[in-house]
């Protein structure tokens, strides 16, 4: 999963999109603009290290129709 | 309608509204799927998507294929009409499902945070009152209809709860969204059916416009009161763009749901293993949901144009095309789900199209499906049988929607 890898340092917020639920509606480009972009079949894949903060994220995962989004912090799931 | 059958007969392919393809859409879109996934409808002037991959695509590619009644070439057939029914067009121009990229985004997300699976979630203690409520007088009562006494009472109750749209126009709220509906849905327009729509937008209008002023002058904290509050913020809504998005989803919320509750239980009608199923089951409420969509969901297709020339699947598309992407034989498509026409509610996974997808996905998915699992587990456990009384399904010869003309069922408490 892309962002895995920023996660390792422990403190880097991050999200993870499932991708058997997200059906690309975008509302999370909405809450969170940097935070996710369509990816080639577009679907929404989350853009590591791109700036976004953790409120906008869990915005993201709070707004999205599919409950796609999840948000973690270190191992710690936010949503 | 007519069964169109060409000399020689075979079935008219291009007759999208034959009594086949009204009636039994399976046999007609697989013979459609056969001939071409994207196939040329001479007489709709357009292509009719009806492979699982191709509809997807279409439904993704929002940038290349768009959503915008008002222009293109439906926009052409609108505009030669909006002139003799004003309110209708005025009102329907600012649906915001009928908008592109950026608008359409603004507003979605405007109303998204109310549709959410968390924010609808609220909602599950009263409908579960309400279902309870309906079924119960149902049990040993003889034929019902099953529109006026549950699918119809049922969403239009919870979504003019959830807006704040005040009870006395509830009774008339059926008979506008008819007359919108066959605006909306059917194809062609013929003076009868422009007039009356005409008619129940202005009513519809009159209705809101005091209700939608009040919220704003003293908000709740319903949709309509969101809405209004957007709009004091000055963020992007005009009065009258409320209340159209009012009117949308009053519309949206329950002429859907209701057919798919009434579609639903005629599949059980089919499979009624199914419904023993989900009676002993009823943890597979979330799964059977989704199988009923596929099986029959309330819309049979979405149309699109296109914006600049595209692909979809091998098939090259001209600018200006019009574009039928039909969820319906999508998700019967047997290259993506094995015994598309067995009704399996253990099924999964379900990626069906029933909401379509991408940016313009069923913005009332999450409520739709609560709706529904809370009606079919309740109807379920509380009669082991049911009947149906119609012999043959009668549906409104429409190409997007499906829905029953009507439907009798006798629910058996033994």
């Amino acid at each position: 999963v892309s962002g895995e890898g920023a996660s390792s340092g422990g403190t880097e917020v991050w999200a993870k999109v499932a991708p058997d639920r997200c059906v690309g509606i975008g509302m999370c480009m909405v809450e969170a603009p940097r935070g996710f972009d369509f990816g080639d079949d577009q679907l929404s894949v989350f853009q590591p290290n791109s700036g976004a903060t953790e409120q906008e994220l869990i915005a993201a995962a709070d707004a999205c129709p599919s409950s796609a989004i999840s948000v973690l912090r270190a191992a710690r799931q936010l949503r | 309608m007519t069964d169109t059958v060409k000399l020689d007969g075979e079935p008219d392919l291009d007759d999208l509204l034959s009594a086949m393809a009204v009636n039994s859409p399976n046999d007609y879109y697989t013979l459609l799927r056969g001939t071409a996934p994207v196939y040329w409808n001479q007489r709709w002037n357009g292509w009719i998507v009806t492979g699982y991959d191709e509809v997807v695509a279409g439904f993704r590619n929002h940038t290349q294929l768009s959503s915008d009644r008002f222009a293109g070439p439906f926009g052409e057939e609108l505009s030669a009409s909006a002139s003799d029914y004003q309110q209708l067009f005025s009102f329907l121009s600012k649906f915001f499902v009928w908008k592109d990229q950026p608008y359409h985004t603004r507003v979605r997300s405007l109303v998204n945070k109310a549709f959410t699976p968390r924010s609808v979630e609220v909602l599950r203690p009263r409908i579960q009152e309400l279902v309870a409520e309906l079924a119960q007088p149902l049990g040993d009562a003889g034929e019902i209809d099953f529109f006026a006494r549950f699918a119809f009472t049922l969403p239009v109750i919870v979504i003019a709860e959830y807006l704040g749209v005040p009870e006395d126009g509830r009774d008339r709220m059926r008979q506008w969204a008819e007359d919108l509906g066959a605006v909306i849905f059917v194809s062609g327009h013929d003076e009868d059916r422009m007039r009356k729509g005409d008619e129940a937008m202005s009513e519809l209008a009159d209705f809101l416009r005091p209700v939608v002023r009040a919220k704003r002058e003293q908000p709740t904290s319903d949709l309509l009161s969101g809405m209004a509050q957007a709009e004091e913020r000055g963020d992007f809504l005009s009065e009258d763009e409320v209340i159209a998005n009012a009117i949308l989803m009053v519309f949206a919320g329950h002429e859907t749901t209701m057919n798919l509750l009434a579609n639903g239980m005629v599949a059980f009608s089919q499979f009624p293993d199914q419904w023993q199923l989900l009676r002993t089951t009823p943890e597979l409420a979330d799964k059977a949901i989704e199988e009923v969509l596929r099986f029959d969901g309330p819309i049979r297709a979405m149309a699109r144009w296109a914006r600049e020339p595209l692909t979809i699947g091998d098939q090259p598309i001209a600018q200006g095309d019009r574009v039928l992407l039909v969820q319906h034989a999508a998700n019967h498509d047997p290259a993506k789900f094995a015994d598309p026409d067995t009704l399996d509610i253990s099924r999964w996974p379900n990626r069906h199209t029933a909401f379509g997808q991408g940016i313009h996905t069923c913005l009332g998915a999450p409520l739709a499906r609560l709706e529904a699992q809370e009606a079919f587990v309740a109807l379920a456990n509380a009669f082991p049988t049911f009947d149906v009384v119609e012999q043959d399904h009668d549906y409104v010869p429409t190409v997007v929607s499906r829905s029953l003309k009507r439907l009798h069922l006798s629910f058996h408490t033994s």
